[in-house]
């Protein structure tokens, strides 16, 4: 299947795409471009390559019996097995559902679990997937044999409903190894109990690092409906009705503030913090995600 | 304030449609499903009253807008002054009104005040008669016209800052011809009757010892005659109603509850029989065939017998020549041209290869003047043209005939209104001043409807007749009303 060429691709055009795969490899590709990133060799079990011996190389490493076949002196090189789980947490409830422009809260967040879990098995990492939706938390352990192709399987599948659960139910799902573990949370952060936070919290609690992607659509984001109209909470089925335009500059206000709210709640946390817009190109939003990711003071 | 075209306020009526824009518009609310309302609850109400408000006022200006379309349209006009006080207005007057003057059963006192008034304060009163003789002159004219082509005629000769004020009988049957255009309004006032509308239409001895008896009889909305018959020397049928009088050997009839000097009716003896002439030219044979079966059936009707007799005889009552051009006859006779007919040119055209769909030519009655002094159009057909014209002589009287009877050419020979046609050139007298009306009296009520297009139709009012108009100002807040209503529907939301 032909992927566009366009340097940003457009996130709706890249939901019409059936392989999610391929679509995280494009994704990924695109934020890789340019950066020269080479997979680490070293110690570990999954040959990599051979290479000549130089001075000052741990004799131990030596294939003697390429030795044996060539009379040269070889050292075998595998890939380094990191040892490092990176969990997804994707935020499933009905909030995500919201759609704008063809393209809805959830799919955006699928694939920016998609690429990001691309990335992290291209570094050897092991994944591990969440998705939390109707009160309830699916536990996705991938495992050793292909585990990219299981997860991005899994998103295909993932449709928003319910709500996000209390931190009670999710426990037994995220806190199930005292191993440090790079947590990546894809939510709308819409938290109603109080849940989202004390879910990142504990992870934090525990050790884990955290990364937060909040995506909003861009309607949501600038409010830009006109008219009267009936707005409908997706979770709730609460309904509010007025005057778009009367209400945009108390909406905005109050979106804003919210925002603010958990840009220093996560910042107190330590926990990387991006706002991505549902019309952003998605190699945009790896991008600087992963940029501001490492601007956080140590 | 008047309105050259009331009729336009029942554009009033298309206040439904921004009513109904509104209340639709009102209930098309875009439904939007969000993530989550937290950030817009606390502010439904508030902005539900801004709707409210803001839609209410546009509501209230888009109908006052429409309103005020309505209103320009119908063209309002300040009454001029000197119309409310009777001065710059002519006076017309039906001349079957002034007999009932003396009338004590006419009583609408209403009717005379107002006859009263307008009389002495007008510029000039006249007859609604051919020619509007002038009543101040002293000049009395008794024959009878319907009304459309007499007030066709005043709103042509009266200044054009005269209204017109027409007095008139109640009665639908003058109101004939095609209802007129005028350039100024008409204020009507009608003297209703009171005695009852039932009258004895014409009365006749046949001869062979009968009298024939025609009672008229009108309501509200139709006229009806019977005929009762019975031998000379024998009295009137009961259910008729006739009472016989006899006055120094005259045998008269009369109505028991009409008046006694004016419905009292002669029986004449069996009158001689009309001595008739006719010479055809060529082609038209089968008009006179037409012409002569026509005029049998209405000479049965005047209870006279026609006798047709020598062209070169001596003392015809009517003398008939068909031909294209033929040229009167000397005499007190009557002379039936078709040379210069309307109808001539398309004879050749329409009627040449076959027959078959003659059209019906629909005859209206005007008896008003054609220009001249003597020529008088007592028929035209629906387009105005001249279809049957009487030209008055010293002692003679020429009708032309602008038509033909043949049924290739129309379907006049089926037409209804033949047999009034051929009254007229039998009974010329009878059928032409004030005949009409007895000959077949129709007397219907009129309605306010059917004298509305008198009104109605001044909406062809030229602008520049008239001195003072608030329709300019009309417009100009129709023009306001659409600024404000732009404004406010980009203001709101």
């Amino acid at each position: 299947m032909a992927v566009p060429s366009s340097r940003f691709l457009d996130p709706a055009a890249l939901a019409a795409l059936d392989d999610l795969e391929l679509l995280a490899r494009t994704v990924v590709q695109g934020y890789l471009s340019g950066q020269h990133l080479l997979p680490q060799a070293g110690f570990g079990t999954e040959f990599s390559q051979y290479r000549s011996y130089n001075p000052g190389d741990d004799l131990r490493r030596i294939d003697w019996k390429a030795f044996a076949r060539s009379d040269r002196f070889y050292i075998r090189e595998a890939e380094v097995e990191r040892d490092v789980t990176v969990r997804f947490i994707l935020d499933a409830s009905g909030s995500m559902s919201h759609q704008d422009a063809n393209l809805s809260k959830i799919d955006y967040g699928r694939m920016l679990v998609a690429g990001l879990a691309y990335l992290a098995h291209r570094q050897g990492d092991r994944l591990r997937l969440h998705i939390v939706s109707n009160g309830e938390c699916e536990d996705l352990r991938p495992g050793m044999k292909r585990p990219l192709a299981r997860v991005l399987h899994r998103l295909e599948s993932v449709e928003a409903s319910g709500e996000w659960p209390s931190f009670d139910r999710l426990q037994g799902h995220l806190i199930t190894s005292r191993a440090r573990e790079l947590v990546v949370v894809v939510s709308d952060l819409y938290d109603r109990q109080g849940a989202i936070e004390a879910t990142i919290k504990n992870l934090r609690a525990l050790g884990h690092e955290v990364l937060v992607l909040q995506v909003m659509s861009r309607a949501e984001l600038h409010f830009d409906w006109q008219g009267d109209v009936e707005f409908e909470d997706l979770e709730t089925g609460q309904r509010v009705s007025g005057n778009a335009d009367a209400l945009r500059q108390t909406y905005l206000e109050s979106l804003q503030a919210e925002i603010e709210a958990w840009r220093h709640r996560l910042l107190e946390l330590r926990v990387p913090y991006a706002l991505v817009s549902t019309e952003t190109p998605f190699e945009v939003s790896l991008r600087e995600f992963l940029f501001h990711r490492s601007d956080l003071p140590p | 304030m008047s309105f050259v075209s009331p009729l336009w306020w029942w554009a009033m009526a298309g206040l439904a449609l921004p009513l109904a824009i509104h209340l639709l518009s009102r209930g098309r609310r875009q439904r939007v499903a969000i993530g989550s309302v937290r950030h817009l609850q606390g502010k439904e109400t508030r902005a539900l009253r801004r709707l409210r408000l803001t839609g209410f006022l546009q509501l209230l200006l888009r109908a006052l807008l429409l309103a005020a379309v309505a209103g320009a349209l119908a063209g309002p006009r300040w009454e001029k002054t000197e119309s409310r006080s009777g001065s710059g207005s002519w006076v017309l007057i039906d001349p079957e009104v002034l007999p009932m003057a003396d009338d004590s059963s006419a009583a609408d006192d209403d009717f005379w005040r107002h006859l009263e008034a307008a009389r002495v304060e007008a510029d000039s009163v006249r007859l609604l008669a051919p020619g509007l003789p002038d009543l101040k002159n002293g000049q009395v004219w008794e024959g009878h016209a319907d009304a459309w082509s007499l007030l066709r005629e005043a709103d042509e000769r009266a200044p054009s800052s005269s209204s017109l004020k027409v007095f008139t009988l109640d009665r639908t049957g003058w109101l004939r011809g095609r209802r007129p255009s005028l350039a100024r309004e008409v204020d009507w006032w009608v003297l209703r009757e009171s005695k009852p509308n039932r009258w004895i239409q014409r009365a006749v001895s046949t001869g062979d010892g009968f009298h024939v008896v025609a009672v008229g009889e009108s309501d509200g909305s139709a006229t009806r005659f019977r005929t009762y018959s019975w031998p000379e020397d024998g009295s009137p049928p009961d259910g008729s109603g006739l009472r016989r009088d006899t006055d120094e050997n005259i045998v008269g009839l009369r109505l028991p509850d009409s008046h006694p000097e004016d419905d009292w009716v002669e029986i004449p003896d069996k009158s001689a029989a009309l001595k008739l002439a006719m010479s055809v030219g060529p082609d038209r044979e089968l008009d006179a065939w037409y012409l002569r079966r026509g005029l049998e059936t209405v000479g049965g009707y005047l209870g006279r017998e026609l006798e047709w007799s020598d062209p070169d005889g001596a003392s015809l009552d009517l003398e008939i020549r068909l031909g294209t051009n033929p040229s009167a006859g000397s005499g007190a006779s009557v002379v039936l041209v078709d040379g210069d007919s309307v109808y001539e040119n398309c004879e050749r055209r329409a009627y040449a290869a076959s027959i078959p769909s003659h059209s019906w030519v629909r005859l209206e009655r005007c008896s008003t003047d054609w220009g001249t002094d003597e020529e008088v159009g007592l028929w035209s057909d629906y387009w105005g043209r001249p279809f049957l014209s009487r030209r008055t002589g010293e002692s003679s009287a020429t009708h032309g005939l602008h038509g033909r009877f043949d049924l290739r050419w129309s379907g006049l020979v089926t037409s209804p209104a033949l047999p009034r046609l051929l009254l007229d050139l039998l009974v010329p007298d009878d059928a032409t001043q004030g005949g009409a009306d007895s000959a077949f009296s129709d007397r219907r009520f009129t309605t306010g409807m059917e004298r509305l297009p008198a009104k109605a139709t001044t909406s062809a009012v030229p602008l520049s007749r008239q001195s003072e108009t608030p329709e300019s100002i009309a417009w100009i807040l129709v023009a306001l009303l659409v600024v404000l209503e732009r404004w406010l529907s980009g203001k709101s939301p």
